[in-house]
């Protein structure tokens, strides 16, 4: 029983299933909204609605599929298989590529593509060299050869195949060594990588360790959006050696294994709060989530002040409107109130401040940005890259340069002296043969 | 749609659709001899589409490659391109159009039904890995589609073979089932090895636009869903000794898997994290 297990999970049958089994979880998490996906409270609502189906999924974990334990299994036996699969080829295939010309010859006549030329006295020797000349390597004179081209290819199965477990194996180490966390930073604000300086719960490495060293003052931050369509967004830091980088979309900072990447944009206002003589008695950058028509709110000196931002703000019909998402002309929509009593309402340019009670006066001075930032570090690129590199490699190898062979005999026949060539190709029948009658035809025109 | 871009794309489309009304007679009516001709028309339907890519480059300032629409356009160029490719390099091939014209024709047509506006280039777009991947998979795209042009082919001779008729036998005589039943693996795995790329590229892009090489985003996981599918037909051939019929109707289903890559992934996940949120 076992051993009929493990020879059907070494069998080339057991890969094509499992394949379509890795498909067919894949195709679940494509079609099933993942919980990863929908997010957390939406998850929740729907487990309530329907706890029939939650606890089918509790159980199966098919909302979570690509980390669901079924998916693993699955995994466990693909990397099973591969390996078993590989173990019995490896021999195989050293076999093959050593090559032993004897052998080869043995199996002459048995080929797909024979062809028989028709020697003049004397040029036996010419064949050989021309194949040698169309990157066959010969073994064996003009009598008796035995000749190939691209020998190691068949090395490449097993290159590609392996490939696989640098993948694994980097995957593995990106998992475990992963730190993640989002930081919220308005322009001029220094962050030294602290942990407490991260949102809520940054997502610490499952290995042990703790937030990545990086330490950088937040510059500057410059939007570009054009009809309505962001279309760039330089974010200038500056770290502890004085010198400047630039973070964009697409474009992060990276420093040793961590990135730090541009996740989402806000609006960073300094308000003032001024007395009857226009001192100022109060002042802050309050960051506020006021894009593409949300309202935020703050307070201060005991004001609670709900804002609306229009970044190309116009008025129409009386009212509060903004042209593009363009920050050509900023503006503040305010309305203040204290212990839920209105006090004052107004829509202010930097610069303009509006009119509290007792004298007091809300101005919005400048307009600053901030910005969420996301910082990740892990380990195991190289793994990932070399996995890459290698399979990629490997599968031009394998599929483009595929090995082909021929072998030659001489004999002698009433009609004088022949060479019997017998070829064969890996893959490729027809255009195979093409290529075989064309190199035949090369020889047989210098016979 | 910038107005010279329309009268290219259209025109291109109305091209497109007389060569596939050629096709089809040319198939009904077992003449073949039109086939050359429906090839000069398709040449000048690239040359009209390459116009509209054109303008659309210089309109917006970059290549057409985000939107449906902009995916139908460039899809269906590498399409069209490569078709006249093949049949450039090997004249049997040239009936490949048969199968070729009509994908392009729909999935332009999808295309344009879908969101044709100019947009300027999103910035999450502006990457060198991400042209790359795109690139990529235009050319795994094209290749995909012949190798499903050969595989109508195949069907189609085999078709007319089984019906024994004398004109049959020598349907498409120039091309033997054998070739064409190598052509679906060269084609296949043309497609495949760019398809890989495409992956490998798209993750480098992943990293730097998300920072996670893989975080099965709808988009990632059916494009690897697509790639494994085209893994077991090489496996399913080269392991298991898949020829002939059953490959061709391989060849034909694992390319609604990319179509589905394609558009339907915008279609059916508008959660995707590969929508830009830009709050
Ligand atoms: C458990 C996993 C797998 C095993 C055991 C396995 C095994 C093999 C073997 C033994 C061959 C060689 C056939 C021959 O030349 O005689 C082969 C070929 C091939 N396999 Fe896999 N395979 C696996 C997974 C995959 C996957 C996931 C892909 C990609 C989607 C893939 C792509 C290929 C390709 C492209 C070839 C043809 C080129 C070559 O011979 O290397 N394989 N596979």
């Amino acid at each position: 029983m076992l051993k009929s297990t493990l020879k059907y999970l070494g069998s080339l049958r057991c890969t094509i299933w499992l394949i379509v089994a890795l498909i067919a979880v894949f195709s679940i998490g494509f079609f099933l909204p993942q919980r990863s996906v929908v997010g957390k409270a939406a998850y929740l609502k729907w487990q309530a609605a329907a706890p029939m189906l939650a606890r089918v999924d509790e159980t199966l974990q098919l909302t979570a599929v690509f980390t669901a334990p079924i998916t693993m299994v699955i995994w466990g036996f693909f990397f099973l298989n591969l390996l078993l699969v590989m173990k019995q080829r490896i021999p195989l295939v050293l076999a093959k590529v050593k090559v032993d010309p004897e052998k080869m010859l043995a199996r002459h006549g048995n080929g797909p593509f024979n062809y028989t030329i028709q020697l003049a006295e004397g040029d036996t020797e010419e064949t050989p060299t021309l194949l040698a000349a169309q990157g066959y390597e010969v073994y064996g004179g003009g009598e008796r050869f035995f000749a190939v081209k691209n020998r190691l290819s068949p090395l490449a199965t097993l290159v590609f195949h392996l490939s696989f477990f640098l993948l694994l194996v980097g995957a593995l180490i990106l998992f475990y060594s992963r730190f993640t966390g989002f930081v919220d930073l308005a322009e001029h604000e220094p962050f030294l990588g602290e942990l407490a300086r991260y949102n809520a719960s940054p997502k610490l490495p499952r290995s042990g360790g703790g937030p990545p060293e990086v330490k950088f003052l937040l510059e500057s931050v410059r939007p570009e959006v054009s009809r309505g369509v962001a279309t760039g967004i330089k974010i200038i830091l500056k770290d502890e050696a004085g010198a400047t980088h630039q973070v964009d979309i697409n474009e992060p900072y990276k420093t040793g294994y961590a990135s730090v990447l541009f996740n989402d944009l806000g609006i960073s206002p300094l308000f003032v709060v001024q007395d009857a003589s226009g001192k100022e008695i109060d002042g802050a950058y309050v960051k506020l989530d006021v894009l593409k028509g949300k309202r935020d709110h703050f307070r201060m000196q005991g004001y609670d002040v709900a804002a609306w931002y229009y970044p190309d703000h116009v008025v129409t019909d009386g009212k509060d409107a903004t042209r593009s998402e363009e920050f050509k002309n900023p503006a503040f929509h305010l309305e203040v109130t204290r212990d839920g009593k209105a006090v004052a309402s107004g829509t202010v340019h930097p610069g303009e401040a509006v009119l509290l009670d007792n004298g007091l006066r809300l101005g919005f001075k400048e307009q600053n940005f901030w910005v969420r930032l996301l910082v990740t570090k892990e380990y195991g690129r190289e793994f990932i890259y070399a996995g890459f590199i290698l399979a990629l490699i490997a599968l031009v190898w394998r599929l483009v340069y595929y090995r082909r062979e021929i072998t030659g005999v001489v004999r002698e026949t009433a009609n004088g002296r022949v060479l019997e060539l017998c070829a064969r190709g890996d893959f490729y029948h027809a255009l195979a043969k093409d290529e075989f009658d064309r190199t035949v035809a090369r020889l047989t025109k210098h016979s | 749609m910038a107005y010279s871009e329309a009268i290219c794309f259209w025109l291109s489309l109305v091209i497109y659709a007389i060569a596939a009304g050629g096709y089809i007679y040319a198939l009904v009516f077992r003449n073949e001899k039109v086939v050359p001709k429906l090839l000069i028309l398709i040449g000048a339907g690239l040359l009209v589409h390459t116009g509209a890519v054109a303008a659309r480059y210089f309109a917006q300032g970059h290549f057409p490659w985000s939107t449906d629409y902009e995916n139908g356009l460039m899809g269906g160029w590498f399409i069209i391109a490569s078709t006249l490719f093949v049949a450039w390099r090997q004249k049997s091939l040239r009936v490949f159009a048969v199968a070729t014209v009509p994908t392009t024709m729909l999935i332009m047509g999808y295309g344009v039904m879908r969101n044709p506006t100019l947009a300027p280039m999103a910035a999450t777009l502006k990457s060198f890995w991400l042209a790359i991947h795109v690139f990529f998979a235009w050319l795994s795209f094209g290749a995909y589609v012949l190798a499903m042009a050969a595989g109508v082919i195949y069907l189609l001779k085999e078709r007319a073979a089984a019906r024994g008729t004398a004109s049959a036998d020598d349907r498409f005589a120039d091309l033997s089932p054998e070739r064409l039943d190598d052509l679906m693996f060269k084609y296949l795995v043309f497609g495949f090895i760019t398809n890989a790329i495409m992956i490998a590229a798209g993750s480098i892009w992943a990293k730097d636009l998300w920072g996670a090489y893989w975080s099965w985003d709808p988009v990632e996981t059916w494009s690897l869903i697509s790639w494994l599918m085209y893994g077991v037909a090489i496996h399913l051939r080269v392991t298991m000794g898949w020829r002939g019929t059953r490959f061709s109707w391989l060849m034909i289903g694992a390319l609604l898997t990319v179509i589905i890559n394609f558009f339907g992934v915008s279609i059916l996940m508008k959660s995707s994290v590969h929508v830009f949120k830009m709050s």
